[in-house]
This record gives C-alpha cells, structure tokens and sequence, in this order.
C-alpha cells in the first residue's frame, strides 16, 4: 500500500528544492528542472517548475536574464538575489526544524510498533 | 524566435509549441485576462525550450494540456495572482500578513475573533455618517451666507436641511446596498467621493471647534471689561512729583472709590463702608517714587518754605520740652486731605 504520493509532499517544498537549485548557479527552466531531477526529485513537473519560478519571480525573489542561444531559443535565465536567499535561509530552517519533528515522530512510532 | 535558423525542425516545434499554447491557454480561460496573461506570459519561450532540449512530442514529454494547466495552477498558488512589480508585491504580501496578525491579535481587546469583524459592525454607521457628511457638503456649497453649523440649514431652514439630511443618508445606504452591482469604475469614484467627504468632514469638524472655541473666549473678554482689572494699587503724585499718602478717591457724588485688591491694605471706615485710602501699600511704592517725595517730617527744609519747621518746635513749647505733640503743622500744606498715620 502506497501511503504517501511524493508528488505532494513535493507541493509543499516545491520553493525550497527551486531556491536551492538556483543557490548553486543561475538557470533556465528547464535546465531547473533536469537539475531538480538528477537531484532526485523524479515526481516534479514541468509545469510545477515554471509555475514555481513565475511565483518566486513575482514575489520579488528572483532576477531574470535573456541568453541568446546559438543552438536554439532565447533562454530566460532566473537568478537569486539578495531577497531570494534571505528566504531561502528561512525556508531551510523551517524544513530542518520539521524534518526533525518528522524524524523524531517517525522514530517514536517505530519503538511503539 | 528569430535566430533559430540552425535549428533542425524549427517550423514543426514552433507549430507544436503554440497548439499545446493554445490547449493549456483554453484550460486556464476561467481566470480572469489579466491573472492568465500573467501566468503564460513566458509560457510560449519555455516550452520552446523544452521543445529544444527533448525530440519528444510536448504532449508525450509534458502530458495533456488540462494535466499541466492543473499543475500550473498548483504550483502558481494564491502569490502567482499578486500582480504588479516583484518586489513591491512581496512587500505588500508581507504587510498584508502583518495586517492579518495584527486582526487577530488586536480583536480578543474588543472582545471579537478579530478586529476587523468588530469594525464589520460599524460599516452601516458610516454609511450613515457618508449621507450626514454629503448633507453638510451640499449645504456648505449651496448656503454660503451662515457659517457651517452641525445640522444642515439651508436658506436658514432647519426643515429643508433635515429633509436634505434624510435624503442623503438614504441615498447613502442605498448605494453600499447596491455596491456589488456597480461598475469597477462606479466603485472606484464612490471611494474617491466617500474620501473627499472623510476630508471635507475633518475639516468641517476643527472651523467648527474652532468657532465655539473662540466664541466662548469673546464671552469671557465681555464679563472682564474692566479696564482697571490689574490695578493693585494707586499711587497720588503732586505737582512736584511728591508721592501723597493717605489719600482717599472720591468720585462725582462723593462716593468713595475702591480699586485694586493689594492685601496689604489697611482700611478706614467710613459711611459704614471700608474705604480704602492711597496708596494701600506705601512701603511697596515704586522707587523713583519713594526717591522724589522725601518724608517731609524728617527732612528738616523741605520745598514747601511757608510750612513751620521742627525747629520751631522748641521755642513754641518752652514748659513742656518733654512733649513733642504740639507740631502737628509738620505735615506739607498742600496736601488736600492731610490725615497722617
């Protein structure tokens, strides 16, 4: 029995894992996505990814630029600035702080059983 | 698109591209232009992206359009609909949450889940205070003769104002009833107007305080109109600028005149009444004053030559020199009411 979908546990850190790819280096759509993927987030959607970076972006964390491509289209290249990684600090914090309530839980309800 | 020329297939993907555009476009049409434009405005470059990175037809690698019109909405959450510039929307969005916590904090103070559920109960009051304020405004416009007072006159009617009154409270209710039927723009200057009378309100309250403010100074100057209000005391000169003491006013009748309220003062009574005699405080006379009337009984010339001096004294009291009471001539001549203390 499958007790928990990963694609929702993903919804709700979907910001977290996007913030944290764009921590290591600047990137277009989907060079954010096959990052999030090799990663190991196998679940994510295309979708989610640019729906992610349009929110960041307009929620004033993040800066775009246009890299012409000799190969191909124009790609629109998102970058943290100093907002983005003030709220990547917050949203680590708060995701160690319930990852370790989870832990503790998790290892609590393996004693009982 | 325009520097796409070494790219095999262009022409298909860019096809492909705006079909599956199109489909997801249609999936989002319930949200309104604006949010939608919003939310594919770089949908077409990234998914020509896509397009470029993976051979794979879009809706193969992506899926069907209403999956990832699904998805989109997902992702883009409620902060995907705060339009305008990035950073002046993430501010907005934090003070809006600033807001929201002030709300519920502030409310158990008034005894409400939260502040803005008791403020829910006052909006019919203002509604109220609109039409009176409207009422005034009109009143204020039309009826220039007589100062803005608190019930609306108009033409010096009380009944027109009233009339007007209930005219523009009903008027005002009536609209709020109405609000959600009104045009974006019927809103907007109804919330402009209802500012300018907030305005015109506060302005209309402080001339108003104003005015009874000052009313009442001008009934107080009228019961303190006495110009000798100040007046402690009074100082008689004579002609050589000599302080007279012992004086006592009297006026056209006789009577005798009371100024000033110096405590010091000591009172003779006569007619039944005290009447004060001048000045009250000699010890407190001014000192150029007290400098120019040298006591006349220790000065043994004084300017007055006629008056006998104390060295007479002596030679008129030969049987009894012990006695120094015999000269009470000592005192200046033109002193008009000689009494010495």
């Amino acid at each position: 029995m499958r007790c928990v979908d990963a694609s929702q546990l993903l919804k709700g850190v979907l910001d977290l894992a996007v913030l944290a790819v764009l921590r290591d280096g600047d990137g277009y759509g989907y060079d954010v996505l096959r990052r999030l993927r090799t990663a190991g987030l196998d679940e994510i959607g295309d979708a989610s990814v640019y729906g992610t970076l349009r929110r960041l972006f307009q929620a004033g964390y993040l800066t775009t630029y246009v890299v012409p491509s000799e190969a191909g289209p124009h790609r629109k290249y998102y970058a943290l600035n100093a907002a983005g990684r003030d709220q990547l600090a917050r949203s680590v914090k708060t995701w160690r702080g319930f990852a370790q309530t989870m832990d503790d839980l998790i290892a609590d309800q393996g004693v009982a059983a | 698109m325009t520097d796409d020329s070494g790219w095999t297939g262009t022409r298909d993907r860019t096809a492909e591209v705006a079909e599956y555009l199109a489909a997801v476009r249609e999936e989002l049409s319930d949200l309104a232009p604006s949010e939608r434009d919003d939310l594919l405005e770089d949908l077409s470059a990234h998914l020509t992206e896509v397009a470029a990175e993976d051979p794979t037809p879009l809706r193969e690698r992506l899926g069907p359009p209403a999956g990832y019109a699904a998805e989109l909405r997902a992702a883009t959450g409620p902060a995907g609909r705060a339009a305008g510039g990035a950073g002046l929307a993430a501010r907005w969005e934090r003070l809006q949450g600033d807001l929201r916590r002030l709300d519920v904090r502030t409310g158990p103070l008034l005894g409400y889940p939260r502040a803005s559920e008791f403020g829910r109960l006052l909006v019919p009051a203002w509604w109220v205070l609109r039409g009176y304020l409207a009422a005034m405004l009109v009143v204020a416009v039309l009826d220039r003769q007589g100062g803005l007072g608190l019930l609306p006159r108009l033409g010096g009617s009380t009944l027109v104002g009233l009339v007007l009154l209930a005219a523009a409270v009903a008027g005002s209710v009536w609209l709020a009833r109405r609000f959600t039927d009104l045009t974006r723009w019927q809103r907007r200057s109804l919330h402009l107007a209802s500012a300018f009378l907030v305005l015109f309100g506060l302005a209309a309250f402080v001339d108003v305080d104003a005015a009874r403010q000052s009313g009442s100074g001008t009934v107080t100057r009228y019961v303190s109109g006495n110009p000798f209000e100040d007046v402690q005391d009074i100082y008689v000169v004579d002609g050589d600028g000599r302080l007279l003491t012992g004086v006592t006013l009297l006026d056209q009748h006789g009577r005798p005149l009371s100024i000033g309220w110096a405590d010091c003062a000591e009172v003779r009574v006569r007619f039944g009444e005290p009447v004060p005699t001048y000045p009250r405080c000699p010890e407190d006379a001014l000192p150029w004053l007290a400098t120019a009337a040298p006591d006349p009984a220790s000065d043994p010339t004084p300017t007055p030559g006629g008056t006998p001096t104390p060295a007479a004294t002596p030679a008129g009291a030969p049987t009894s020199a012990a006695d120094p009471t015999p000269t009470p001539t000592s005192q200046p001549a033109p002193t008009p009411t000689p009494t010495s203390r």
